[in-house]
């Protein structure tokens, strides 16, 4: 059995590879990356990989359809567990197929579904995408969740920033992660308002403003606020 | 069952096996997950702490558990010593000193590693992050020079993590392990503030005193990050500390929101930082 610093290795010689052109030896060792390590950027820079090889060789995009297809049935068959909902939604993500994604949620949604708890998973990893349709009922189960760790990354993102010489491409790098951040936690409070959940909506509100670098965080509360049907005092 | 599922599995049996009084099979099994590690993937980096908990809890019962352990120990340090351990050696080194008692052992470590020439200047500096708060209180400060940034975005991070468990707490036991939490780190942040006022970065430190002083259950803080201003003769920094605290939302507000007694850190506690003021 390979170490992780084997499969590793796998990967650079991937990269080098897609460097020097050698296209399918690059597309096999991405996917054999992905297929056997546990690295952090197996979700992210791995499958960016493979999506632009797949500009030169639709072979790639096929491979990555074909894992999403089988992660899909074991989903359905119950066979899956965490790791192959969050494989599933990162490959559709990378495909640019998030409806795939949400479709499987609606399959899962049925009253007669034997594995609810891949369903709260899969909304989990979705509540973004349910929450601009404008679906928040369905989102009740989770919301004050997410809500708690949007908070938490919130202020974690707001410290790296804080704590960055100003000028410093770090310092433009995690002002960028922080907008993002207080964009997400800005939805959920739109969430939790349309869910009258207005005791976590005040305290996400409360995380939102103290972390806000911009001093627009009222305005935007209060448009979220709106969007959810309720005027914000 | 996947690897990971199948390596828990095995690891309860462990200690199970402790618990029933099978001192000597426990080891035995605790070392298999030391030993094999390296290929037990994210199973062995996730819970590489708490197998060597249940190692040093074992000699309560079994002395040679220690003895093991600190053989494991000396190994490792040779390995990182010839070149042939990496991070996760050096990591696993720290946890085994901080958990014998032993830190000044890491002083040592990173030493050694700072002579050994240019190829093992980045482990040095890897080693510099994890034995920060060996050094703060060994009074090397200049050593921290370069690192202590990161590592007060670290301490501030693990303060508001809890801030935050705090304030969405769904019941009384999460508010108080929160609580728990948020004293457990702030002693490393007043270490880390000292640090940044002895290094002259006034600025970080004030910004770190801010993140402290809004952590609504550290209702002690203000007056323990004062204590250390005026110990370092500062007292500009002092006062301008007590603006801040009177600045916040419930200032003013005495007492103790959490109500628990506070869980020492591995180095100081907080009232290692009282005393007198100049």
């Amino acid at each position: 059995m390979a170490t992780e610093r084997e499969i590793r290795q796998r990967y650079d010689q991937a990269h080098r590879d897609d460097c020097a052109g050698k296209y399918d030896e690059a597309l096999e060792g991405y996917l054999y990356y992905l297929d056997h390590s546990d690295g952090p950027v197996r979700l992210s820079y791995t499958l960016q990989s493979i999506m632009t090889l797949s500009g030169v060789l639709p072979a790639a995009r096929e491979a990555l359809e074909a894992r999403r297809d089988r992660c899909e049935e074991r989903i359905l068959s119950g066979s899956g567990d965490w790791r192959e909902i969050h494989d599933f939604t990162s490959f559709n993500k990378y495909l640019d197929e998030k409806e795939r994604s949400l479709a499987l949620l609606d399959r899962l949604s049925n009253a007669d579904n034997a594995h609810p708890e891949l369903y709260l998973k899969l909304l989990d990893g979705l509540w973004e995408l349910v929450a601009e349709q404008g679906h928040y009922e369905k989102l009740s189960p989770i919301i004050e969740k997410e809500a708690k760790s949007i908070a938490s990354f919130l202020a974690a993102y707001h410290i790296r920033w804080n704590f960055k010489t100003e000028g410093s491409h770090e310092y433009s790098r995690d002002l960028a992660l922080l907008r993002n951040q207080l964009l997400k936690a800005i939805l959920a409070y739109q969430v939790l308002i349309a869910l009258r959940k207005d005791g976590i909506a005040e305290k996400l509100a409360r995380w939102i403003i103290k972390c806000d670098p911009s001093g627009d965080a009222n305005a935007l509360l209060n448009a979220a606020a709106a969007k959810a049907g309720r005027r914000c005092e | 069952m996947n690897r990971d599922t199948e390596l828990y599995a095995r690891f309860n049996q462990a200690r199970t096996m402790a618990e029933s009084g099978l001192y000597s099979e426990a080891l035995a099994e605790f070392l298999y997950f030391i030993e094999n590690q390296n290929s037990l993937g994210s199973f062995g980096r996730a819970n590489l702490q708490y197998i060597l908990s249940e190692i040093i809890d074992l000699a309560n019962h079994l002395p040679e558990a220690i003895e093991t352990l600190v053989l494991i120990r000396n190994n490792w340090e040779e390995l990182i010593l010839a070149g042939d351990g990496g991070w996760s050696y050096l990591h696993n080194v720290h946890i085994i000193n901080e958990r014998l008692g032993q830190p000044e052992r890491d002083l040592v470590l990173l030493d050694q590693l700072a002579n050994l020439g240019p190829e093992f200047k980045q482990l040095h500096q890897k080693f510099l992050i994890v034995a920060w708060e060996q050094l703060a209180r060994a009074g090397r400060y200049a050593d921290l020079t370069e690192c202590i940034d990161t590592r007060v975005q670290d301490v501030a991070g693990a303060l508001t993590r809890y801030q935050v468990q705090w304030e969405f707490a769904e019941d009384e036991e999460q508010r108080e392990d929160a609580v728990n939490m948020l004293r457990y780190f702030l002693p490393s942040a007043l270490l880390a503030y000292k640090t940044l006022l002895v290094l002259d970065k006034d600025e970080f430190a004030a910004k770190l005193a801010k993140w402290v002083f809004e952590c609504e259950p550290l209702t002690e803080a203000p007056s323990l990050f004062v204590s250390v201003a005026n110990k370092l003769g500062r007292a500009d920094i002092a006062a301008s500390l007590t603006q801040t605290r009177q600045s916040l939302p419930g200032a003013g507000i005495s007492g103790n929101t959490g109500a628990v007694s506070p869980v020492p850190n591995s180095g100081e506690t907080s009232q290692d930082f009282e005393g007198e003021t100049p």
